[in-house]
Order: C-alpha cells, then sequence, then structure tokens
C-alpha cells in the first residue's frame, strides 16, 4: 500500500466514521422520543389505576422470563451488526374443547373415566405453564388502560432502537481503531519517505 | 480486547430509576434467573452510589447480559466504573431518564470518539 493508497482509505474511514456518529445522533433522538412517549403514557396510567398500582411492586418475581432478547454475533471488525435482537412470541395457553364449551352434567360416564380425564388435563395444564410466556402486561391487570398498553408498545420500541444504537456504537469504536492504525501507518511512511529523502 | 464467543439470547441489563425499569420490563426484557438474580436495578432515594456501582459491575461479570441500558444521570455517578470498561460486550449505554435529557458530550464513547483527533494530526 503506497501513500496514496493509505491517505485515500484513511479520508474513506473518516467519512464513514461521521455518518455513523450522524446516525448514532438521529438513533438516539429516536430513542429519547419513544422513552418520552412511554414515559407519559405510563403517567397517565398511573393516574388512571391509582399511585401506587403501576410500578416495580406489581413485577412478578416468580415468574420473569425476557420476551426480548439479543443475540450475539460475534464483535470482530467486519461484522458491522453484532447484535441481532430476537423476540419470542406470547404463547396464549390452548385450552381444552371441554373446558370451553358447555359443561354437561350427569352424562353418565365413569368415574375411573373422569378420574383419568382430570389426570391428563393436569398434566396439560403443567406443560403449558412451562412453555407459555406471560406478557408483563398481564401483572397489572387484566384490563389495563389504554395508556398503559400504549406505554408498552413504546418502550417495545425503544429496546429495538437501543438495539440499533449499541450496532452504531460498536462500529464507531471500530472505525476509531481503523482511523488510528491507518494515521499511524502514514506517519510512519512519511517519517520513511523523508529520510530518504 | 477479548472477544467472547457468539451467543444467542443474552439479556438487555437495565439500571435505572422505577419509569424507566417499569417502561423496559413492561417491553418484556426483565427476568430473573434460577439463582434469583434479576437483571434490572430499580434506583430510588434510598440506593447508594457503592450499591449502583456493584450492581454494573455484576451485570459487567455476567455472562448472559449483552447490553447495559444505564440512566445518563446515575452514569454520571459511576463515570470511573463505567469508563474502566472497555471491552465491546456487554456494551454499555447511557440513555435519557424521566427528569433529565440525553447529554451526548457526556457519552462516555463520543467522548472517546472526541479525544480521536488532536491539532498535531492536521499539520
Amino acid at each position: 500500500m503506497d501513500l496514496k493508497e493509505v491517505s485515500l482509505k484513511l479520508d474513506e474511514t473518516l467519512i464513514e466514521f461521521f455518518t455513523a456518529v450522524k446516525q448514532l445522533y438521529q438513533e438516539q433522538a429516536v430513542l429519547e422520543q419513544y422513552m418520552k412517549d412511554g414515559y407519559l403514557n405510563l403517567s397517565r396510567a398511573r393516574y388512571n389505576m391509582g399511585l401506587k398500582a403501576v410500578g416495580a411492586l406489581q413485577f412478578n418475581q416468580n415468574a420473569m422470563t425476557a420476551l426480548t432478547k439479543v443475540d450475539v454475533n460475534g464483535t470482530e471488525k467486519n461484522s458491522s451488526k453484532p447484535f441481532e435482537i430476537t423476540s419470542s412470541q406470547i404463547q396464549k395457553p390452548s385450552k381444552n374443547d371441554e373446558d370451553g364449551g358447555l359443561r354437561k352434567r350427569n352424562t353418565g360416564t365413569d368415574k375411573s373415566e373422569k378420574i383419568e380425564n382430570i389426570g391428563i388435563l393436569k398434566n396439560d395444564d403443567s406443560d403449558i405453564k412451562e412453555e407459555t410466556v406471560i406478557d408483563p402486561l398481564k401483572w397489572f391487570g387484566v384490563l389495563v388502560p389504554q395508556n398503559l398498553r400504549k406505554s408498552q408498545s413504546s418502550f417495545k420500541q425503544a429496546v429495538e432502537s437501543v438495539v440499533t444504537i449499541a450496532n452504531l456504537k460498536h462500529s464507531i469504536i471500530n472505525l476509531q481503531t481503523e482511523y488510528r492504525s491507518l494515521l499511524e501507518k502514514k506517519s510512519n511512511m512519511l517519517k520513511n519517505a523523508s529520510k530518504e529523502n | 480486547m477479548a472477544i467472547r464467543a457468539a451467543q444467542k439470547g443474552r439479556l438487555i441489563a437495565v439500571i435505572g430509576d422505577e419509569d424507566t425499569c417499569t417502561g423496559f420490563v413492561l417491553g418484556g426484557i426483565g427476568e430473573i434467573d434460577k439463582n434469583r438474580r434479576p437483571n434490572f436495578l430499580v434506583v430510588d432515594k434510598n440506593t447508594s452510589v457503592p450499591e449502583i456501582e456493584e450492581v454494573f459491575k455484576s451485570f459487567i461479570k455476567r455472562d448472559d447480559v449483552a447490553i447495559i441500558l444505564i440512566n445518563q444521570t446515575y452514569a454520571e455517578m459511576i463515570r470511573h466504573a463505567i469508563d474502566k470498561h472497555t471491552e465491546p460486550i456487554p456494551a454499555v449505554l447511557e440513555i435519557p431518564s424521566k427528569d433529565a435529557p440525553y447529554d451526548a458530550s457526556k457519552d462516555s464513547i463520543l467522548r472517546r470518539a472526541k479525544g480521536m483527533f488532536s491539532a498535531e494530526d492536521f499539520r
């Protein structure tokens, strides 16, 4: 690589760096807006439901599982997006037909059969409990105000924005190290050239 | 730079005031693992600075955490600990809080980026 090539690469890296910084500022503004909306709707929900009805005390401490997680695809220099968002779907427990439909009394079935059925149902329930992830909105009640739902969607978007910001910051750090190494290379080349002259 | 292997399904941790934690946990990032360790810290007026620092350090050590979110107000309190953390994973992000907007000039990464250019480079 000669001096001209290094200088060109240096310029390219610098332009990339500033583009990334610009994107970062834009994404930060987006995150701030989402969070602002989320806070506002959270406060409105608190006004509707009561002062202590929306807060950390309502968190389900026994079964809290993350719906949104992040995949890390290695942090090598060439990977522009090391963080990738993965969200698991909320599974609604499938009800058995017998629970949903009309109940018939005195149908004349054997008691033993009934007991067996109950046993099977119990097993099914335990399986469902293991698999399902409860929507955090349910911790605050069944009929929650619309504002709390809006707040939840704002914060979900904020999480997506956070992952984008993490990727941008990662690429900024990488570009920074690349720029430094190129700058060092260039200064060494300049020194050598001046010695030769 | 220590590079940890690629991992799937890592968590986003939060250190923040009650509204920030409630919001993000409502957004679906909250988890309490088998050892009953939560991935969030609700900071209130009774929480001391060493306590915040300790939790921050414990999040850094955890293998299942990919991103740590911290309100910029609290990040300011433990700036030395945040500046010390230079590894890419977990990524530490400063976020605005209900009371204070985000100030880019205080952000650790952007401050580091600012120091990238010195007057000597442009001679």
